[in-house]
């Protein structure tokens, strides 16, 4: 429901409000700092949330926390006239008083596909009131995607590798990714196959659906702890150690936001990603 | 002073108002409440923004207006969290201080015995199915579901803890810590279930309720959960001398004229109705519960007259010191402050354990 | 007045512990109840303050017990029962205080430290419960229970002790101290019903003597009718002889003697 208002609420900005002046801008979502930063517009940008790591210089800034937990009094600390969001930040209630301060806050729309990312530009030019740099970068993004399309549509059907998203081995339980993430979003850019379509979103799988799964490859994030269990360990659980994938030793690891992202990397993302699976390209 | 003599005692003749506890008891509620009062006043002039308290007083009595900036950081941000704060640390523990005099074991805690975790699973069971209500009684019940669905959880859990663990009115307190793990695993097992079956949505609803964190205080939440807290603490002191009597056991208590098991009920609803609101309100908060009655017991002993009332003001002032942490150490991000009550709580309660082993093993 | 139980019966679990036992306490008088270990006392002791649920009447100065509101028995009647285990570190004047609270004296603060005086406890009311020896608890237990019901006789109608084994971890001095504090209560008018293992002590004190073996009755009345050789030798399974000195045994010690 409310991402649908702000969704609107987006939609009457674009048109109705000259967008120039927003003069402090909090970004939230690692693809939206990406984004501004792209766009020439991190002069304005006075924090940021805890995923926004990258480019370096983001780290630098103010930090006001997790996307989904963020505290209404820190987010005023920093003073912002506009804030620019990825899909799901919260709680509710700190958006509530966030209102009531008089800030303009703007949720951008998010989905994990080429489109997807081309709309979030534009979402973000016309927030932060660079729509010409938006629609310059949305046309090189494109570019990139659709060179990257055309590259993996050239592999056959029938060569085509099945790749399991892990998220984390906790405990040996396997959190792995369905439809509708990004993840599933990336492996499809990069010409792969989900092992995983009868859910949507992230799950703890049992041993046997995965072994079930068959992936010819495994893709996780480049992370420390419980994310990022040694490849001997991670091939040796049993829930893996049948599959094609720990035969031959396929597992690849990446930036979590390069990878996960959708945002301007994520054509050469898709494209690491491909020569990974596939070794050409 | 009748009596008192000199010869047996170790320590020279004692004054009866040295021998009385609850004058000293008194004085301390005395402190408690100027504590509390001035942790009121720094929890409302800190914070990250640095809005100044002072300057929107003084603007206030020269009658000048306010910034929104102002009004809200102070009306709508700090205000309601410091009335939610008050109301769910007096409601833990008191809720602790009751369980345990119940369960007549210092031990006990709503938090520790599976109690938080029933109220936490009616809560996570209406947010993930309370999408299944007719729209209608939806937005006019909407806030007052997750409460009540919080206390029937915590309820039931304590109905079962207490049948499961009392016997002839002696508590096990191995039984009673093992049922609650129990309670604890399988409250936990369905609320796995559930976050399953939630949507994307749902689930961040869960994931931040879950941490416990008071960022998401309003004025809507207190108004909700006042009432609820206020009258549960209040009617603790009703059963108050009941719950002394209980401690020389259920058969003595009753020959001392106490309705026991009426009594029992009421300790047990009301336990069951302040933990469920409180944790509703702002999810798991852990070990106020146990660290503030057992702190009071040490200062001016175990009697639940004045133990009660001093513990409701000892935990307020505890959570607003908890919170003023938790939302000024790592500005401007916020530490839960479940992380911030379990890093100062948890270190208590295992020297507790450490010097009352026996108490557990009996 | 009288607390008379009429044809009690009392099962727990699939065991008979009591079985149609009629019993009768006057004012005014000790009544003991004696018996072999497992022969029913405690549990009778139990079933007629209503701690056990049983069959039969039982009727507290002409009306029936389950007539009375918990805060009118209260009042009326206090009981000491065997041991108790404190949950909290309560100090022997908080005890003492609790059954204060729950009789009609409460608003008297010094009598806690007059019962405490009474045991021969004075100056323990700042000691914690917890820490005092079993004998020392035992007579802190007793003091709560006189500081509830401490007056033998309260608007006309007597009040009753009802005392769970009252001297079974004292010394001789305190048995014979407790006993006393007994006997005057009744002799001032109030009723007093113990369950004893002492048959000195009882033939010294008690006014009535109620015999139990296996759950039954063996013999109720005076002392000098109740205990006697052939009964005792009976109920306890050894020959046993009363006011017989033993030839030849070398040293006894007899309570009786404190008296003379």
């Amino acid at each position: 429901m409310r991402h649908i208002a702000f969704a609107a609420a987006l939609s009457l900005m674009a048109t109705a409000t000259p967008m120039l002046a927003a003069e402090r801008i909090l970004s939230i979502g690692g693809s939206v700092t990406e984004i501004i930063y792209a766009l020439g517009g991190e002069d304005k940008v006075i924090a940021r949330d805890t995923t926004s790591s990258y480019p370096v210089a983001a780290e630098e800034l103010p930090d006001v926390g997790y996307m989904r937990a963020l505290s209404p009094e820190g987010v005023l600390s920093v003073n912002p006239d506009l804030i620019v969001s990825e899909a799901g930040a919260g709680p509710a209630e700190t958006l509530e008083v966030l209102k009531k301060a008089g800030i303009t806050f703007i949720e951008v729309p998010d989905s994990f596909t080429a489109d997807g990312i081309l709309e979030k530009i534009a979402a973000v030019g016309e927030a932060i009131g660079k729509p010409a740099e938006a629609v310059k970068l949305s046309a090189e993004v494109e570019n990139d995607l659709t060179s990257v399309a055309e590259k993996t549509a050239t592999i056959p059907e029938t060569e085509r590798k099945r790749v399991l998203f892990i998220l984390s081995t906790r405990g040996g339980r396997i959190m792995a990714s369905g439809t509708n993430t990004a993840a599933d979003g990336i492996i499809s850019l990069a010409g792969g196959v989900n092992a995983l379509t009868d859910f949507e979103g992230y799950k703890l799988m049992t041993d046997e659906a995965v072994s079930q799964a068959a992936p010819d490859v495994i893709l996780m994030m480049d992370r420390g702890g419980d994310h990022g269990a040694p490849n001997d360990e991670l091939l040796a659980l049993p829930a893996i150690v049948t599959t094609p994938a720990a035969e031959t030793r396929s597992v690849i690891r990446m930036d979590g936001l390069y990878l996960l992202g959708f945002g301007p990397r994520t054509a050469d993302a898709a494209l690491a990603l491909a020569q990974k699976i596939y070794g050409t390209f | 002073m009748v009596a008192l003599s000199e010869t047996e005692l170790p320590s020279p003749t004692q004054d009866i108002k040295q021998l009385d506890r609850r004058i000293i008891a008194r004085r301390l509620s005395v402190i408690l409440m100027a504590l509390l009062a001035l942790a009121v006043v720094v929890n409302l002039a800190l914070g990250a923004s640095g809005t100044s308290l002072w300057g929107a007083l003084g603007k206030l009595i020269s009658g000048a207006e306010l910034t929104t900036m102002e009004r809200v950081v102070l009306w709508d941000i700090r205000l309601p969290r410091i009335i939610l704060c008050i109301l769910v640390g007096a409601a833990l523990a008191v809720s602790g201080a009751v369980m345990q005099g119940l369960f007549r074991n210092p031990l006990a805690d709503p938090g520790l015995v599976g109690v938080g975790a029933g109220a936490g699973l009616g809560a996570i069971t209406s947010i993930v199915l309370g999408s299944l209500l007719p729209v209608g009684f939806q937005s006019l019940f909407g806030h007052y579901v997750t409460p009540a669905a919080a206390f029937v959880g915590g309820w039931g859990s304590t109905l079962i803890l207490y049948r499961i663990s009392t016997r002839g009115g002696r508590t096990s307190v191995a039984t009673m810590l093992l049922a609650g793990i129990a309670l604890g695993s399988l409250a936990g097992a369905v609320s796995g279930i559930l976050v399953y079956m939630a949507d994307d949505n749902q689930l961040r609803d869960l994931t931040f309720w879950q941490m416990g964190s008071l960022a998401g205080a309003t004025w809507e939440k207190s108004m909700i959960a006042g009432p609820v807290i206020l009258l549960a603490i209040a009617g603790s002191t009703w059963f108050a001398h009941g719950l002394n009597c209980l401690a020389l056991g259920e058969a003595a208590a009753a020959h001392m004229g106490i309705p026991v098991q009426r009594m029992k009920n009421a300790a047990i609803f009301s336990v069951a109705a302040a933990t469920g609101v409180a944790v509703a309100a702002t999810g798991g908060i852990g070990f106020v519960g146990i660290v503030v009655p057992h702190v009071l017991r040490l200062a001016t002993g175990p009697d639940h007259g004045t133990l009660l009332p001093n513990a409701a003001l000892l935990g307020a002032t505890l959570l607003l010191g908890a919170d003023l942490i938790s939302r000024t150490i790592i500005a401007p991000a916020e530490l839960p402050i479940g992380i911030v009550t379990a890093v100062l709580g948890a270190p208590v309660f295992l020297w507790i354990l450490l010097k009352r082993r026996g108490m557990v093993d009996q | 007045m009288t607390l008379h139980a009429d044809h009690l019966s009392l099962t727990i679990g699939k065991k008979q512990i009591l079985r149609d036992v009629s019993f009768t306490a006057r004012a005014g008088e000790v009544s003991a109840i004696v018996g072999p270990n497992g022969s029913g006392k405690s549990t009778l002791l139990k079933a007629l303050v209503a701690e056990l649920p049983s069959t039969g009447d039982i009727t507290l100065n002409g009306r029936a017990l389950q007539d009375y509101k918990p805060w009118e028995l209260a009042s009326l009647r206090a009981v000491l029962p065997q041991a108790t285990v404190l949950a909290f570190p309560f100090t022997v004047l908080e005890v003492v205080r609790l059954g204060l609270a729950a009789g009609p004296d409460a608003s008297n603060p010094e009598l806690p430290f007059e019962m405490l005086s009474r045991v021969d406890l004075d100056g323990y009311a700042g000691r914690y419960y917890q820490e005092l020896s079993g004998g020392e608890q035992q007579r802190v237990q007793l003091a709560r229970v006189l500081a509830q019901v401490g007056r033998p006789m309260r608007d006309g109608h007597p009040c009753w002790l009802f005392l769970d084994e009252p001297v079974s971890s004292l010394d001789i001095a305190h048995q014979l101290t407790v006993m006393e504090i007994a006997r005057q209560f009744a002799s001032d008018g109030g009723g007093v019903i113990a369950v004893m293992h002492d048959l000195n002590l009882t033939a010294m004190y008690a006014d009535h003597v109620h015999v139990m073996a296996e759950g039954q009755t063996a013999g109720a009345g005076s002392v000098a009718t109740v205990l006697t050789d052939a009964r005792l030798s009976q109920v306890y399974g050894c020959p046993l002889r009363t006011g017989v000195v033993p030839a030849d045994v070398g040293v006894f010690v007899l309570p009786q003697t404190a008296r003379a």
